[in-house]
């Protein structure tokens, strides 16, 4: 037990020491999607700005606070998304890479991982001009910035999960990409939890609720969700946890089951 | 001093086998697990049996043996790539391996990018890249396709630029599964007398190679594979000899 561990953190700190390699992979990845396109790097604030412009246009603005509660909604949800639904495939795209080099697997996780948190700088942007516009500024934002970074601090270790079981697993890269997308309606983005029982419960029980609120609740209300943070810390601990043991036993093993 | 001991190397690995959805383990398709002895089926390949062996400086081993007698599986254990099931494998020295010299070249990055990912995939630090740039890029003769995007390249470009970055630097102990070599009849001449000096300033070489000429100019000692085993380990003349002599052999059993 102890030496998974160990292999597992091993792993990790060597990936991490990487760090060159994988700023320089994720830079080149995100760069190589936009390279055809005439809009570049702007396209990815646009996309998230029509996106939160269409929810609005078809929901409609019933509340001073809609507005900023989706577009804090969104920049947390892409984010989440982005990291979740591609990574069970992360290791099984290195193939060649995992065959061929010894670069720790952690170094393909933080390359994800700074893939995703590059593309969602852009949205913060947006998220941030929105915010401005409609409420101006005010220090309880300052609350929302932990928050964010406890979700980008948490997505190396979903990811790692999810990428070794989607090595074990290949079926799960359908059903990870279904349950995503339906989760975007479970997940109050862009509805309010005062509905009825169900949008109640799904509000409670739904973890990514917890994750969305960490970032939305300081924008809007000036306040710390205390309970939500707390959700969040034992969660992502978890998380981690379960990354570290696998890690440390499929360290070795992944490479013969690709 | 560099050195590669290796004692008692065996590594076994999993036949693929993926859980599907009904949680159930079967092989996937097209590779059903082997047949063994009292009709078992045997879940495990046995890919390195207890191979011994040990080099020093300026030893260049030759490893010698049929397609999937496990030439390639060796080099990637020495490398690191596999971790071996039972024995021990010692180095002392920096490792290279070329392997796969084409591994991480992207297509919409300009050749002298690439050299720098290459470079920092391979470990070398940004001085290190900065200081062998300009000799990649004069050796690989690309001028000013330098810095335009690789999709650009003809494939003999490609591989040159592969070839240069590759070989690029001055090896402790080289691994290289088949000798390398790019481009057209000139560059291969330079390619080759590259390659040369890259070998005799290397501490300790393992090639594994079908081609006996090349092994005879670059190489001290032999060991020949079968199944994942050593048959024989010495001198390289004897070695080869003794491939000879045990590939007539199975030839004849086999008619």
């Amino acid at each position: 037990m102890l030496d998974i561990i160990r292999t597992g953190l091993t792993d990790i700190r060597a990936g991490l020491g990487k760090r060159k390699i994988w700023m320089a992979l994720a830079k080149e990845d995100v760069g190589d999607s936009l390279k055809r396109t005439r809009l570049g790097r702007l396209s990815l604030l646009l996309n998230y700005l029509l996106f939160v412009g269409t929810l609005l246009f078809v929901f409609g603005r019933n509340d001073p606070n809609y507005v900023i509660y989706l577009a804090c909604g969104l920049l947390v949800w892409n984010f989440i998304t982005d990291t979740i639904t591609p990574s069970v495939t992360l290791f099984v795209g290195e193939e060649a890479f995992i065959k061929g080099t010894v670069l720790p697997l952690f170094v393909y996780v933080m390359r994800h991982t700074m893939r995703s948190t590059i593309r969602a700088s852009y949205a913060l942007i947006g998220a941030v001009g929105i915010v401005l516009y409609d409420k101006g500024v005010s220090t309880g934002w300052l609350y929302a910035v932990p928050g964010m970074v406890w979700i980008v601090l948490t997505a190396p270790a979903a990811a790692t999960i999810l990428g070794i079981l989607g090595v074990l697993m290949p079926d799960l890269k359908f059903f990870v990409q279904n349950i995503m997308r339906l989760a975007f309606f479970l997940t109050p983005v862009f509805w309010y939890p005062t509905g009825g029982r169900l949008r109640d419960l799904l509000y409670d029980w739904n973890p990514f609720t917890h994750y969305v609120d960490i970032v939305r609740q300081p924008v809007i209300s000036d306040t710390i969700p205390l309970h939500s943070w707390a959700i969040c810390l034992a969660l992502t601990a978890l998380v981690w946890a379960i990354a570290i043991l696998l890690l440390g036993l499929y360290r070795k093993k992944i490479v013969f089951l690709l | 001093m560099v050195h590669i001991r290796v004692e008692n190397l065996g590594l076994q690995y999993p036949l693929q086998k993926r859980k599907t959805l009904l949680g159930r383990m079967s092989p996937i398709a097209g590779q059903n697990s082997l047949a063994g002895r009292n009709g078992k089926t045997v879940n495990r390949v046995t890919a390195i049996d207890g191979i011994s062996f040990s080099l020093s400086a300026g030893d260049r081993l030759a490893v010698i043996g049929a397609n999937g007698a496990g030439k390639t599986t060796l080099l990637k254990v020495l490398y690191g790539i596999f971790e071996p099931t039972s024995g021990s494998v010692e180095i002392q020295g920096r490792v290279d391996a070329l392997f796969n010299i084409n591994l991480g070249f992207r297509r919409e990055a300009t050749g002298r990018r690439n050299i720098e990912l290459r470079g920092l995939i391979n470990g070398w630090s940004k001085a290190e890249i900065d200081e062998r740039m300009d000799e990649i890029i004069a050796f690989s003769e690309l001028g000013e396709f330098i810095d335009m995007p690789f999709k650009l390249y003809s494939q003999g470009m490609g591989a040159r630029l592969a070839f240069a970055t590759a070989t690029s630097f001055r090896p402790e102990i080289l691994l290289m599964d088949e000798w390398i070599g790019a481009g057209d009849l000139n560059f291969q001449k330079k390619a080759k007398e590259r390659m040369q000096t890259m070998v005799e300033a290397a501490g300790i070489i393992v090639l594994a190679s079908h081609n006996p000429a090349i092994l005879r100019a670059t190489c001290s000692h032999g060991l020949v594979m079968e199944r994942g085993k050593a048959l024989f380990f010495g001198p390289l003349e004897d070695a080869l000899a003794h491939y000879e002599k045990h590939s007539e052999k199975a030839d004849r059993q086999s008619r």
